[in-house]
């Protein structure tokens, strides 16, 4: 039998079930629990409401170029603008009845004034998205423009994946530069992944363990890894999701024997 | 920035669809508040950009595990964001268990809002809450440490630490409550004012 509701309740469980802290095994217990008592799912949404806002109280506004970047990598080309207002109706269902009386009372007596007012609204709204997308634009375009730059330098040093007999048809090639300290893999084939398994960059040093360096998966051609100084070879494996400290040699892709 | 905002069912939906769109409305109405989260726990900014561009790829990529019955979307984000600073604090070697200094990021409450929330003003969050409880909601939420890792952080029993940040959570939970009952009650103000006016 499962645990109980008041377990659940004082013990903290839903807390940490939303914040990710559970063991699997007490992670089962309280989707369990759910699944036996319906009325422990508001109890979730509230205490995920209550996360959310503590949140939003202590948020840090993220540089620009941050989404640039990542539209960069998900793909590249043109963006379409942002819609100037949600489509659909409001988040809160409660309030939307209210606010929309509340609209048509406003309408009906200040509509002349509601229209221009909102006319005026929409202008300045259509004419800040546009600004915004061509900021987001710009920074696209800079991020593209530095990512080609970095892998067309004359002093990178290109080298294929020499792939181990496990994986024989893995294609990747690593951008390598010693001046910039920066790496790049240009992914081809890979290896398919279990559902709980991620690609693994490793640094190979004579007389060193292996050092860890980026988990990833196949979702990007083009990828910035991490630049170890010092490195001799740079090896992929595969390992558990998030990745692990030192490498499953099992489960070893391949190699890349850098030089100088 | 307080523009247009998309609702969570349709970032869903527009990424799902491959739509970039769903992107940038993740990282316009979420952007502050993951980040938040991501900078006090890698405590670096250039890497807390890194660590921010990869939950947006994973966002991207594994949109299709997420399942609304499960959690909210932003429960789901936060997990990525998290679980990808932690991922990468401990790549790095860092401990994050080791006792940290304080780390004076820049703090913009107050600057966001999305759908349901509104204008968070933490002093008036936080205003009633015991600073022992305060304490171990920061180091969980905000800082990634796990319950073993607060309890040995904060010198105490890890049945202390779940009891504080059940309490914790209460709290904001009733302060959330009122919240939403003094915005109903401003709101019906507004409009009795407004039915007089108009009848007057």
């Amino acid at each position: 039998m499962g645990i109980s509701l008041t377990e659940i309740r004082d013990a903290g469980l839903l807390e940490l079930y939303v914040i990710g802290e559970l063991a699997p095994s007490e992670r089962g217990q309280v989707e369990e629990a759910i699944r036996t008592y319906p009325e422990l799912k508001t109890e979730l949404a509230e205490i995920e409401h209550a996360f959310k806002h503590f949140a939003f109280a202590k948020t840090i506004k993220p540089d620009a170029r941050v989404l640039a970047a990542a539209l960069t990598l998900i793909g590249a080309g043109p963006y379409p603008p942002t819609p100037s207002s949600p489509s659909g109706g409001s988040g809160g269902s409660n309030l939307g009845g209210l606010l929309g009386l509340l609209a048509l009372v406003f309408a009906g007596v200040a509509g002349f004034f509601w229209y221009q007012g909102n006319q005026a609204a929409d202008a300045l709204a259509a004419a800040q998205t546009e600004v915004e997308d061509c900021l987001v634009k710009q920074e696209a375009s800079r991020a593209n423009i530095a990512l080609l730059n970095d892998l067309q330098r004359n002093d990178n040093q290109l080298v294929s994946i020499t792939a181990t007999d496990k994986y024989p048809q893995t294609s990747i090639t690593i951008y390598n530069n010693a001046t910039t300290e920066r790496n790049y893999l240009s992914l081809g084939e890979l290896p398919a992944l279990g559902p709980n398994q991620s690609y693994q960059l490793w640094s190979l040093k004579a007389d060193t363990d292996p050092i860890p360096l980026t988990v990833f998966d196949d979702s990007t051609r083009i990828l910035p890894v991490a630049f170890e100084s010092g490195t001799g070879t740079y090896a992929i494996t595969i390992e558990q999701k998030g990745g692990a400290q030192s490498p499953d040699l099992t489960q070893l892709i391949g190699t890349f024997g850098m030089t100088g | 920035m307080n523009g247009a905002q998309v609702r969570p069912d349709e970032i869903v939906k527009l990424v799902l669809q491959r739509d970039e769109r769903g992107i940038r409305s993740v990282f316009e109405d979420y952007g502050p508040a993951l980040n938040g989260v991501i900078v006090r726990i890698v405590k670096d900014t250039r890497v807390a950009e890194e660590v921010l561009q990869d939950t947006l790829l994973k966002i991207w990529n594994k949109i299709e595990l997420y399942d609304s019955s499960q959690s909210g979307l932003f429960t789901w984000m936060m997990g990525i964001a998290r679980n990808t600073a932690i991922d990468r604090v401990r790549l790095k070697g860092f401990q994050v268990t080791q006792k940290s200094e304080t780390f004076d990021a820049p703090v913009h409450s107050n600057e966001t809002s999305e759908t349901g929330t509104a204008s968070v003003d933490i002093e008036a969050l936080t205003a009633d809450m015991d600073p022992k409880y305060l304490d171990v909601l920061t180091k969980m939420y905000l800082e990634g440490y796990s319950t073993s890792a607060a309890a040995e952080e904060l010198n105490l029993p890890l049945g202390t630490v779940k009891t504080r940040i059940r309490a914790a959570l209460t709290i904001l939970r009733e302060k959330v409550k009122n919240d939403k009952t003094i915005l109903l009650g401003s709101l019906l103000l507004s409009l009795i004012l407004l039915l007089l006016w108009a009848f007057l």
